[in-house]
């Protein structure tokens, strides 16, 4: 346990320090360059954004500040001195820590009781613990930057934006003076997002920030500098200057992705059968769900889905899409409302009997909710849709090995999937190569209806996007609709026939033709500022 | 590609490993007594596989524990630890006993054919009610299957010196299986009967219905993720119900065999720890159903072999139990080690992308 | 009659004082996520060392030392093959204690040459009770607590002791974050390797006492199936208690209770063994723990990662 801690909350700013990244490269032990060559810096009482898509490297460059990951080559400074992390520990000691996207707590016992367990304590202290004495000191420290929370609540019973709060307020009463966020608004609400947001600005005053995203957006909230990282290098770097003269998103989007940058904006979608958008295939209506928390997430929505059509809906993660897509696949009951599909209540059917009723289901979730990872590939695919075709569905049906597996040879060609033999245990393939797996075999699925799809293309490289995508749009012009739940834009507004929008459990806005919209428009119907 | 024949091999491994461990154990144990270990050894062999009478010996000790390790393959694959295996055992044979008893007045073959099938479904029914506590409650089955054990345990012995108790001998035991309950020998001077034999199509069955039916896929998929079954549209509950019901069918199977076929009586220890024995076997057998059977053949002869060697030599009995318990850790240990040299081999064989 | 209730409470106590230190030491082991089934093979294995140092030493407090010697190594071993070598820890546990029941079995015989012997072995020397002076003398509850042996008055102390580790100092919540999820434990910073270690020596000591207690004071002889599943009844105990120390010492007397009321009573038992026979008794504890879980399974609350496998992974 760290009691080395130099600083301590009350210090003094000028006392901070000046952090820098030279040189850093990291190789991984397959031979994959992640970092090539990157300098990165830090000033004190500064916002530092990393800006990069999803695989640039900005959470590999952030492991290694914080002492997660060591470099293959380069070092870090402080104040122009050379030091080396072996460990969290060894960063902390400098008061650099790292609020990660899942958050280091027990969920089953209380904040304060989170806290200590970090907290550096004397001898006595160790030896008698008078929890209260440090709930109430840190209850007040809460209160004071800004971020009040009860400490004695079980953090099982927090929402996410709370337990963040925890993880910063953890990290702040620990004297941790240089923060780095990565991907924090991810997992909050708008208006948690707001929040952050407002206690970033207090807080820099005594501290520096290095803020890594993937979302433009953000930018122009916070950064003082930013610096973009593409394939595991630097691309650009915009200094306190550039920012205050305004930068164009577009141009951020240009140094983000490079040369696929044209079609990354463009709508590649083709026409879609218009003539079969008449028949509604699923219905929901006015459907209340409560999350595990007993709290009210979906209140009260209205949704119809066409035949062939791809809905999508917009939404910053945490306004009750999770809980909407389980109540429509059964996973989760409705408090109250309905849902028709294909002319069916399947209120209180089970989530198989659902599947087997051809609605599919493609989990942002991809290893918790879609593969058995010691079994293999090609049993994966069997076990979906032994259960779901209705050709294959007899309970204990003696199963066609030889039909099965060349279809499954078949599959993995046409998608490319980069695997040397089916009958090897799934958890060899990479995440891209995972997610066309679980897209594959759903889109396959000759039964198929209706395909609920949340965040189909996130943490994978342009090219697979734009694979994937092309694959829906196939599968669309075949019949097949589409509940396209995506926390990027530019792939709902690159897709979707119609646009929902979700804000605190109610859809508030339905956009019939996604060709014009207006996109600030747009972002204000997410952000609740429109309804 | 050759590289399936060595996946083969590696799975055997271990069980050839372990036996070799588990026989230079026995050579030392045996020294210990003061015996020569060699010869020892070799009469143990004798003792245990040496004759037809012999072997027929191991192989009828070494069916309940068969039976029993086929049945939990279903749940243990699926992820369902069913520790009740031995309670299960027990309430088979005291229901088989009791219908033998109260049916006897029936001709044969009607009283034999109503306590086996009585003895499967009331080990069945037994094991369903952890099954039952999981799926409605979702109580953890590891703790009622145990406790269902002492429960089943202490009301048979309740049942064999009360109600149940032979009035002859007093002692605790059962009155004798009337003869038209008897499962018939094969052989007129082997104690095989037919219900042993079933061994021969119990093993193709499950073989088929794990790795050839799409239950068994549902199964294996369900033990490895629990979460991802459900929206593979695997009916959880139903799997969960299947399995521990085919596991108390098949205990109660081996029940019904020792009560109806071997014993001819219930007693005190009518089962030597077969229910947890055959977890261990499980796990032993590399989750196979030939493995287990080659495994549980082995380990009966030896145990007859031990038994028999013991009591002309005079040094005590128990030594095989003993080992029995270190068996399965050896196995294990094994298993282990050659499943991280195959894994790494893997990673060798593959470019990690990531 | 005042006479029958000091003997009857003493015998609660008697009974109490071992299966609590087997508590205990499982408890400790448990909150860290370990399920070690395997504390019945343990608690038989004490056992019998401690008779057989008993016997050739003479020496109750030499059976002591060896019980908790062997319950270290036998939880230490659990802890080899669950933690580095990555079985499922209630599979190791059943085969432990099938090693055990076997082993007792054989190594009994083998070391009192049972052949040869007319008479079974018995011990003379068991641990005397030592009136604490002063204290004894109070009415009802001197005679009953402080007139013990050695052993209890240790056991007096380790249960505020293990209260106050628990609940009262940092170790206690780290044990408790190792129980509920190792991973995030591991991160940060909190050395899961290390506790789990202490623990179970800690933890395995105290049910070798527990076990070693079985024959250097409660009886002079040792008979096969002398534990009889209390190893079983201990785990049950410690569901019914919710894991907390306090009330799973308090499961523990209720049990002993009911035990020592069947040993006392017997011939009143038999007499209403009709209604009410003693296998009944025997069961009880199994009982009521299913029945526990059936009505409140959904409130009790284990460690989070209890019996799950958890090992750091580089």
């Amino acid at each position: 346990m760290n009691t080395n801690s130099i600083f301590s909350p009350n210090m003094s700013v000028s006392s901070l320090l000046f952090i820098e990244m030279r040189d850093i490269t990291k190789i991984y032990p397959n031979g994959v360059y992640a970092l090539v060559d990157v300098n990165f810096d830090l000033k004190p009482c500064e916002v530092h954004c990393l800006l990069g898509e999803n695989g640039a490297g900005k959470s590999t460059l952030m492991k290694i500040l914080a002492g997660v990951l060591k470099p293959t080559k380069g070092e870090i400074l402080i104040n122009g001195v050379p030091v080396e992390f072996n460990s969290p520990l060894d960063a902390q000691k400098y008061g650099i820590g790292m609020v990660h996207q899942l958050f280091n707590l027990i969920d089953d016992i209380s904040v304060i009781d989170n806290v200590l367990l970090l907290t550096p304590l004397t001898k006595r202290e160790k030896l008698w613990l008078i929890k209260d004495k440090f709930a109430l000191d840190f209850r007040k420290f809460a209160e004071k930057m800004g971020l009040p929370i009860d400490p004695f609540v079980k953090v099982r019973f927090l929402p996410a934006g709370l337990k963040q709060r925890v993880e910063i307020l953890r990290l702040l009463y620990l004297g941790t003076k240089i923060l780095i966020f990565d991907e924090p608004t991810s997992m909050l609400t708008p208006l948690e997002s707001k929040e952050l947001f407002k206690f970033i600005r207090n807080v820099k005053s005594q501290s520096s920030i290095v803020w890594v995203t993937h979302r433009l957006n953000e930018v122009n909230e916070i950064c003082d500098r930013i610096t973009i990282l593409r394939g595991g290098k630097v691309v650009k770097h915009y200094t306190e200057e550039d920012v205050r003269n305004g930068i164009e998103l577009a141009e951020l989007a240009y140094y983000m992705v490079g040369d696929a940058m044209v079609s990354y904006l463009d709508k590649i979608k083709g026409d879609t059968l218009q003539n079969t958008f008449d028949k509604p295939i699923l219905k929901i209506n006015n459907v209340i769900v409560k999350d595990d928390y007993n709290n009210i997430k979906v209140k009260g929505v209205n949704l119809t889905l066409y035949r062939g059509e791809i809905l999508g809906i917009a939404g910053v993660s945490g306004n009750g899409q999770k809980e909407l897509v389980e109540a429509i696949l059964g996973y989760r009951s409705l408090e109250k409302g309905s849902i028709i599909f294909n002319g069916i209540d399947i209120t209180s059917k089970s989530i198989s009997e659902r599947l087997k009723m051809g609605l599919a289901y493609i989990p942002a979730d991809r290893l918790e909710r879609g593969v058995a990872d010691g079994i293999s590939i090609a049993e994966n695919i069997y076990a979906y849709w032994v259960n779901t075709i209705n050709r294959f569905n007899n309970s204990i049906g003696i199963l066609n090995k030889k039909y099965l597996y060349d279809k499954v040879v078949n599959l993995i060609k046409e998608y490319n999937i980069k695997t040397i033999d089916p009958s090897l245990p799934v958890r060899i393939l990479s995440g891209g190569n995972l997610q066309k797996l679980l897209i594959a075999r759903v889109l396959q699925n000759p039964c198929i209806k209706v395909v609920i799809a949340e965040e189909p293309t996130a943490g994978l490289d342009i090219k697979t996007m734009q694979f994937i995508h092309r694959k829906i749009i196939e599968s669309c012009k075949q019949g097949t609709s589409f509940i396209l739940i995506s926390s990027e834009l530019d792939e709902l507004l690159k897709l979707s026939d119609r646009l929902a929008v979700i804000y605190d459990g109610k859809i508030t806005k339905i956009y019939n033709n996604v060709d014009n919209i207006d996109i600030m428009e747009l972002s204000e119907y997410m952000m609740g500022i429109k309804y | 590609m050759g590289s399936k024949a060595i996946v083969k091999f590696i799975k055997i491994l271990p069980i050839i490993f372990g036996f070799s461990l588990l026989l230079l154990l026995i050579m030392v144990l045996f020294l210990l007594s003061g015996l020569n270990p060699f010869t020892s050894c070799q009469l143990l062999f004798y003792y245990g596989f040496g004759t037809t009478a012999y072997l027929s010996e191991a192989f009828l000790r070494s069916i309940p524990i068969l039976f029993i390790s086929l049945g939990l393959m279903f749940p243990f694959m699926a992820g369902i630890w069913n520790i009740g295996a031995e309670g299960q055992f027990y309430v088979a044979a005291i229901v088989s006993a009791a219908i033998a008893i109260y049916s006897a007045w029936m001709p044969f073959p009607i009283p034999l054919i109503l306590s086996i099938i009585g003895g499967c479904l009331g080990g069945a029914v037994y094991a369903l009610i952890p099954a039952y506590l999981r799926v409605t409650r979702n109580v953890n089955e590891i703790f009622t299957s145990l406790m269902l054990n002492y429960i089943a345990i202490y009301s048979v012995s309740y049942l064999i010196l009360g109600p149940l108790r032979n009035p002859t001998t007093n002692f605790a035991e059962t009155p004798p299986i009337p003869g038209s309950a008897i499962i018939p020998r094969i052989f007129p001077n082997l104690r095989l009967n037919f219900l042993s034999i079933l061994a021969f199509i119990l093993i193709p069955i499950t073989l088929i219905v794990i790795n050839n039916t799409s239950f068994g896929l549902s199964l294996k998929f369900m033990g490895q993720n629990p979460i991802a079954a459900e929206f593979i549209a695997i009916n959880k509950k139903r799997i969960i119900l299947v399995t521990m019901f085919i596991s108390g069918f098949l205990t109660g199977l081996a029940a019904a065999h020792e009560v109806l076929g071997v014993v001819h009586a219930v007693r005190q220890g009518i089962s030597s720890n077969y229910g947890y024995i055959s977890i261990g076997i499980v796990y032993f057998g590399g989750m196979n159903p030939i493995g287990i059977f080659l495994i549980s053949l082995l380990a009966a002869g030896i145990i007859n072999g031990t038994r028999l060697v013991s009591f002309f030599t005079g040094i005590p009995i128990g030594l095989s139990d003993m080992l029995f318990g270190a068996l399965p850790l050896l196995i294990f240990i094994s298993n282990k080690a050659v499943e991280k040299i195959s894994n790494s081999i893997l990673i060798h064989r593959k470019r990690w992308i990531g | 009659m005042i006479e029958l209730i000091h003997d009857f409470l003493r015998a609660v106590i008697r009974v109490s004082v071992p299966l609590g230190y087997a508590g205990l030491g499982e408890l400790l082991v448990e909150k860290l996520g370990l399920l070690n089934i395997s504390i019945e093979g343990t608690l038989w294995l004490s056992a019998l060392f401690a008779f057989i140092v008993n016997y050739y030493y003479e020496n109750p407090y030499y059976g002591i030392l060896i019980g908790m010697f062997i319950g270290i190594i036998y939880y230490l071993i659990f802890g080899f093959l669950s933690m580095y070598v990555g079985l499922n820890q209630v599979l190791v546990g059943v085969a432990l204690n099938l090693f055990a029941y076997g082993s007792t079995f054989y190594i009994y015989r083998f070391v009192f040459e049972w052949r040869e012997r007319v008479s079974i072995p018995s011990i003379k020397s068991l641990m005397n009770d030592i009136k604490i002076p002063y204290l004894s003398e109070m009415p009802l509850l001197g005679y009953i607590f402080f007139n013990q042996p050695l052993i209890v008055y240790i056991f007096y102390i380790v249960i505020p002791t293990i209260f106050i580790l628990l609940n009262k100092t940092i170790y206690g919540l780290y044990i408790t974050s190792i129980g509920e999820n190792p991973e995030v434990s591991d991160k940060i910073g909190i050395s899961v390797f290390k506790y789990r270690l202490i623990c179970l020596f800690i933890g395995g000591a105290l049910v070798g006492l527990g076990g070693s207690i079985f024959t250097t004071y409660l009886s002079n002889i040792y008979l096969d199936h002398m534990i009889a599943g209390r190893g079983f009844i201990v785990i049950a105990l410690l569901i019914l208690g919710s894991w907390s120390p306090l009330k799973t010492i308090g499961a523990i007397i209720l049990y002993s209770f009911v035990e020592a009321f069947q040993y006392r009573f017997q011939t009143l038992f038999a007499s209403i063994m009709v209604f009410l026979p003693y296998q009944f008794v025997l069961m009880l504890p199994y009982l009521t723990t299913v029945i526990v879980l059936i009505v409140i399974g959904r409130r009790i609350k284990p460690p989070s990662w209890l019996g799950k496998q958890y090992t750091r992974v580089k």
